[in-house]
């Protein structure tokens, strides 16, 4: 029987990441890769094989994606935030082996540390090269930095796995990211260097920028990395993040559930 | 003291979280809790009806509750920055106890969910949501206290703490090792200035 193995491979995921390991059969293996036990064993070699082959599979598809998501990305810092946005099911497929088989499978733990060491690289790379262009503050630790980031969007796939909105990521991503950017001069929108104010800036003069950052609340912080914002698909980002974020200065959480409950104030059971 | 056969349902919940943790959702049997407890089954079902619906109520619990591992930390009448940052330390500190197995159901249910009853994904994201506005409280009550700068913004550094501490939990159960979880635990403290002019002061000695 013929198939392409990607094809089984990206089904045997799908399978793997929503299940596990171990609520997997080879039965439902062959249900939903749709081929025959005989050729799951004869390709793989054993449902752990599989499930192996799987995980690089997922890994170098995730770096597939991610490469071209970076190439698009305008500037370093907003790489960073595409990276936590783009907190994609397929990350989630190696978190999830992380955390079902790595303290029983030494294979899996060198596999699944190896994609977290890979990320935190190309976090770390991110960063030093945003700090070259002075878009985060050159005192952050390039490698502390970058661990600190990888901690966030493990803990981002695991929310919008369980239902937190794609918006709500985003704001939380680029609140992070910002918050790396440098400090102030003291007396407000002043920036050091001399480059021109207003690159790439004329949608939107920076002078603007600020004060819509101010009434919305923004911290003085973070008001100058919006002059250092080269494109305009940052400075459209922006804008779109400062909508959002005046949209959401409400009480409501990150995840928002049908009965919309808050369960702070109600009692889930009475006797 | 004997035993009796009186047991609050705050307690059963309590067992039922560490079962939970334990043996997954799918592993659980209630005839398991029941033994635990020292019960018969029929209590049991007589109280909380069945698996589903004890496992929405352990999760409300669990999250509201601040019975979530670590976030005990947070209720504390002390400090609230130092709460904040117990919470961080003692998933840390989980790593090597057999705590780090109570950081089981945390985890697995938030992965798992795309499996489970709307019931359930409800109760789960209830959970988070508990969790979230217990980070937000101590973020506004450490605000108030002076201990964290006037400029953090509660709302948007709850749901970055939640994150971060989600991601750690990920973290220790993988098996990242100590510099990683430490890093992480630094970003959280980094969410937490105490004051907003520290920061102009180390860039100015960093920038150039």
């Amino acid at each position: 029987m013929l198939f392409a193995v990607d094809d089984v491979l990206a089904k045997a995921i799908s399978r793997f990441s929503m299940y596990g390991y171990h609520a997997t059969s080879v039965g439902d293996l062959e249900d939903c890769m749709g081929i025959r036990r005989a050729s799951i064993y004869h390709t793989f070699g054993s449902k752990r094989g599989l499930y192996v082959r799987a995980l690089r599979f997922s890994i170098e598809s995730y770096d597939r994606s991610l490469q071209e998501l970076l190439d698009q990305s305008s500037t370093p810092a907003e790489a960073i935030i595409d990276m936590l946005e783009e907190a994609s099911a397929n990350g989630c497929f190696v978190v999830k082996a992380g955390i079902e088989l790595a303290s029983h499978d030494a294979e899996i733990t060198r596999i699944v540390t190896g994609f977290y060491r890979t990320t935190e690289h190309r976090f770390r790379m991110l960063i030093e090269q945003a700090q070259r262009v002075g878009e985060i503050a050159a005192s952050m630790d390039p490698l502390q930095t970058a661990r600190g980031l990888l901690g966030l969007l493990v803990g981002l796939w695991g929310l919008v796995r369980s239902g937190a909105s794609g918006e709500l990521v985003l704001r939380a991503s680029a609140q992070q990211v910002l918050a790396l950017a440098p400090a102030p001069q003291p007396g407000g929108l002043k920036r050091t260097g001399s480059k021109s104010r207003t690159t790439g800036c004329e949608a939107l003069s920076p002078r603007r920028i600020g004060q819509r950052a101010r009434s919305a609340r923004w911290s003085d912080l973070q008001v100058p990395y919006v002059g250092r914002l080269q494109g305009a698909a940052s400075i459209g980002r922006y804008r779109q993040y400062l909508d959002l974020r005046r949209a959401a200065n409400s009480a409501d959480g990150l995840l928002t559930t049908s009965s919309s409950v808050v369960p702070a104030d109600s009692e889930p059971h009475t006797k | 003291m004997p035993r009796t056969k009186t047991f609050s349902v705050e307690d059963a919940l309590d067992i039922a979280i560490e079962l939970f943790a334990e043996c997954g959702y799918e592993d659980t049997r209630m005839a398991d809790l029941a033994h635990r407890i020292g019960l018969s089954r029929s209590s049991i079902y007589a109280t909380f009806d069945n698996k589903q619906s004890l496992f929405e109520q352990t999760l409300r619990r669990y999250g509201t509750e601040c019975r979530a591992p670590g976030m005990h930390a947070l209720r504390g009448d002390g400090s609230p920055r130092a709460a904040l940052l117990g919470a961080f330390q003692w998933a840390t500190d989980a790593e090597a106890s057999p705590q780090r197995d109570r950081l089981c159901l945390l985890i697995n249910v938030a992965l798992e969910s795309r499996t489970f009853a709307p019931g359930v994904s409800d109760a789960l994201k209830q959970m988070l949501l508990g969790m979230e506005l217990h980070f937000r409280d101590a973020v506004e009550r450490a605000r108030s206290a002076h201990e964290v700068a006037g400029n953090v913004d509660p709302v948007q550094t709850a749901r970055a703490l939640l994150a971060l501490y989600l991601g750690l939990c990920t973290l220790v159960r993988s098996g990242a090792g100590e510099p990683m979880l430490h890093a992480v635990v630094q970003h959280a403290v980094s969410l937490l200035p105490v004051h907003a002019a520290e920061r102009v002061e180390r860039s100015e000695q960093g920038g150039g």
